[in-house]
């Protein structure tokens, strides 16, 4: 890799950062209260004890900024760079630049194990105390994504190894399972619990508050730390299996512990702000496109593209429809499947 | 440097081979020989350790191959497929890098991006430096694979003598990169290695090989110095066409020419 190469990557996380930066900014003063990057600047400068003067916002915008605001921005950070790690490490497990969690049916677990937590939770956990009752739609949600994983990830083992064929397929008819199972509970809800599946279904940050973004970046950031380290055995994947392991790769322990990870990672996003879809298909592309297929670069890079995509997609689900909100998996899938469409044309002209 | 005792492999019912034994010994390059569909490429998965036998043994280096450390085996032996897949848009010497996998710690050192270099121009394709690999033609990916595995048994000392395994090197090359590919693995083997190697043609077996072992459905037919083992007669035997050693004029060398039956 010449100098040159490296830097010009560089430059380009710099660059991501700085965006990174801007946009958390810009997306705290946008809403019904009218607040200023300085002021935003001063608050946040004012809760974190920095010197600065008291006197540039009122208490009004202080509470909306620090209690509203920023954490719902701060919990899109980490979810859409959760997201979009996970789609890359996937994308290089199995080779496929076409890969997305949802195809081995994580989030169609997720779900399962949400509608599960809806529809029979009143009955099924009455005895528990109150904590735990409110813990189990979270819990149900990675039980069920961690479940259907470790599904596809068994049924596709052949003779002690895993073909990435027969795991996509097993995630196809995962995938249908769950649905069957969301649909059968959707059938039997009663509206209330319909209206509270749907709301969680579409996806969306309107529950971040500090504590769940606290609980979410205690979970997820150790887990993105994992997956990081796994950046050249990734690259070795991506020449093959086999050839992985003539490379010296451990093949077997890599590819269970990222299966593991991006499951578990997935599992507590999609419990605390539903199924987002898309973003992390698309995410590890662009970035791809800007910055090569080295994880090295492919990993930082699709987390902070991944931030500031989740962070705007939020502003747009809250700003287009004010007072009322958007869903933000309707957002991300309106101009996700065109771009996946557009991909799929690409890779038509590039067969040969 | 390998020694297989009483090698068997089947997929499932379907036995590929049974009851394999030899030794290659370091210092030589054995080609493995045999038609169609008479298990050379299950027999080089299981001396490289991707394929378990189904029974008997493959000692590595005086060690069990499966009692190998993953790292430490890519530290002495490399593997070039008949065919890699590699999609991804990766540069030329970033792939030729990827040889150095076993080696690295953390980021590449300037001495990894040395053996890069020497490696792309030991296969003749240094000027391909900083082109997409993705537009690359089959014989060139080929030459860069090749450049990779050279780059991961690069400069290992002959005491810690190392094998090269290459499953059907030429089958995209044309004539001049064949006879070049296999002077990359003499020139490889000369400083006290060996090599393994899946071979069609008779001809660059003959011109390269120390000694081969031909497979014929799922035994090992004859093994032994090539030019003792490749009689006409094992020929017809084997791969069922008739042979004839021509002498090369002026020179004391002999081809192989066939004709079908």
């Amino acid at each position: 890799m010449s100098p040159l190469l490296q830097s010009y990557r560089s430059l380009l996380l710099a660059v991501l950062s700085l965006l990174l930066v801007l946009v958390i900014l810009f997306a705290c003063t946008v809403g019904s209260m009218d607040i200023s990057i300085g002021q935003i600047v001063h608050i946040i400068a004012a809760h974190l004890h920095l010197p600065v003067s008291a006197e540039g916002f009122t208490p009004a915008q202080d509470s909306v900024v620090w209690a509203v605001r920023l954490p719902r921005v701060l919990f899109g950070v980490l979810i859409g760079a959760s997201l979009a790690l996970t789609g890359a490490a996937m994308q290089g497990l199995f080779r496929n630049p076409l890969a997305d969690p949802g195809l081995l049916g994580i989030s169609a677990g997720g779900s399962m194990g949400v509608i599960i937590a809806i529809v029979f939770g009143s009955t099924l956990f009455s005895a528990f105390p109150l904590v735990l009752r409110q813990a189990m739609l979270p819990i149900c949600s990675i039980l069920g994504s961690l479940g259907a994983t470790l599904l596809v990830y068994n049924l596709s083992r052949v003779r002690g190894r895993t073909h990435a064929t027969t795991m996509l397929l097993t995630g196809i008819a995962v995938n249908g399972l769950a649905s069957s199972v969301v649909g059968t509970g959707m059938y039997i809800a009663s509206n209330e619990q319909l209206r509270e599946y749907s709301f969680w279904h579409l996806g969306s940050l309107g529950r971040a508050a500090w504590p769940v973004v606290f609980i979410c970046s205690i979970c997820i950031i150790p887990m993105m730390w994992v997956l990081c380290t796994q950046a050249r055995a990734l690259n070795a994947f991506l020449l093959g299996e086999s050839e992985a392991w003539h490379l010296g790769i451990n093949v077997q322990r890599v590819k269970r512990l990222i299966i593991c990870v991006t499951a578990a990672m997935v599992g507590v996003g999609v419990a605390y702000c539903g199924v987002i879809s898309f973003l992390g298909l698309i995410v590890p592309h662009l970035v791809r496109m800007l910055i090569g297929p080295d994880h090295r670069w492919l990993m930082p890079g699709s987390i902070l593209a991944g931030a500031i995509l989740l962070v705007s997609a939020d502003l747009t689900a809250r700003t287009v429809v004010t007072p009322s909100e958007l869903p933000i998996g309707v957002i991300t899938a309106f101009f996700g499947a065109p771009f996946f469409f557009f991909l799929l044309s690409i890779r038509k002209r590039n067969v040969r | 440097m390998i020694k297989a005792s009483q090698l068997s492999y089947a997929y499932g019912p379907c036995p590929i081979f049974s009851d394999l034994s030899f030794h290659i010994n370091v210092g030589e390059i054995v080609a493995i020989l045999g038609p169609n569909g008479a298990g050379k490429t299950t027999l080089m998965k299981v001396l490289c350790g991707d394929l378990l036998p189904t029974s008997g043994q493959v000692v590595f280096a005086g060690k069990p191959l499966r009692k190998w450390e993953p790292r430490k085996l890519a530290q002495r032996r490399a593997v070039l497929p008949q065919a890699s897949t590699l999609d991804f848009a990766f540069n030329v010497e970033e792939v030729v890098l990827m040889g150095r996998t076993p080696h690295l710690q953390g980021g590449e050192r300037p001495v990894d991006m040395q053996i890069c270099r020497d490696a792309l121009q030991r296969v003749d394709m240094l000027n391909y430096w900083g082109r997409l690999y993705t537009t690359l033609s089959g014989g060139e990916r080929q030459r860069i694979h090749l450049a990779r595995v050279l780059a991961q048994l690069w400069e290992i000392p002959a005491e810690m003598p190392s094998c090269l395994f290459l499953d059907e090197p030429t089958s995209n090359l044309d004539l001049s990169h064949q006879h070049s590919t296999l002077k990359v693995a003499s020139e490889f083997v000369a400083k006290g290695h060996t090599s393994v190697i899946v071979l069609h043609d008779l001809n660059l077996a003959l011109k390269h090989a120390d000694r081969v072992i031909v497979l014929h459905r799922g035994k090992i037919h004859d093994q032994g110095p090539t030019a003792e083992v490749l009689t006409p007669d094992l020929i017809e035997n084997v791969f069922g066409v008739k042979a004839h050693y021509v002498r090369i004029p002026g020179q004391n060398v002999y081809s192989v020419v066939t004709t079908s039956l």
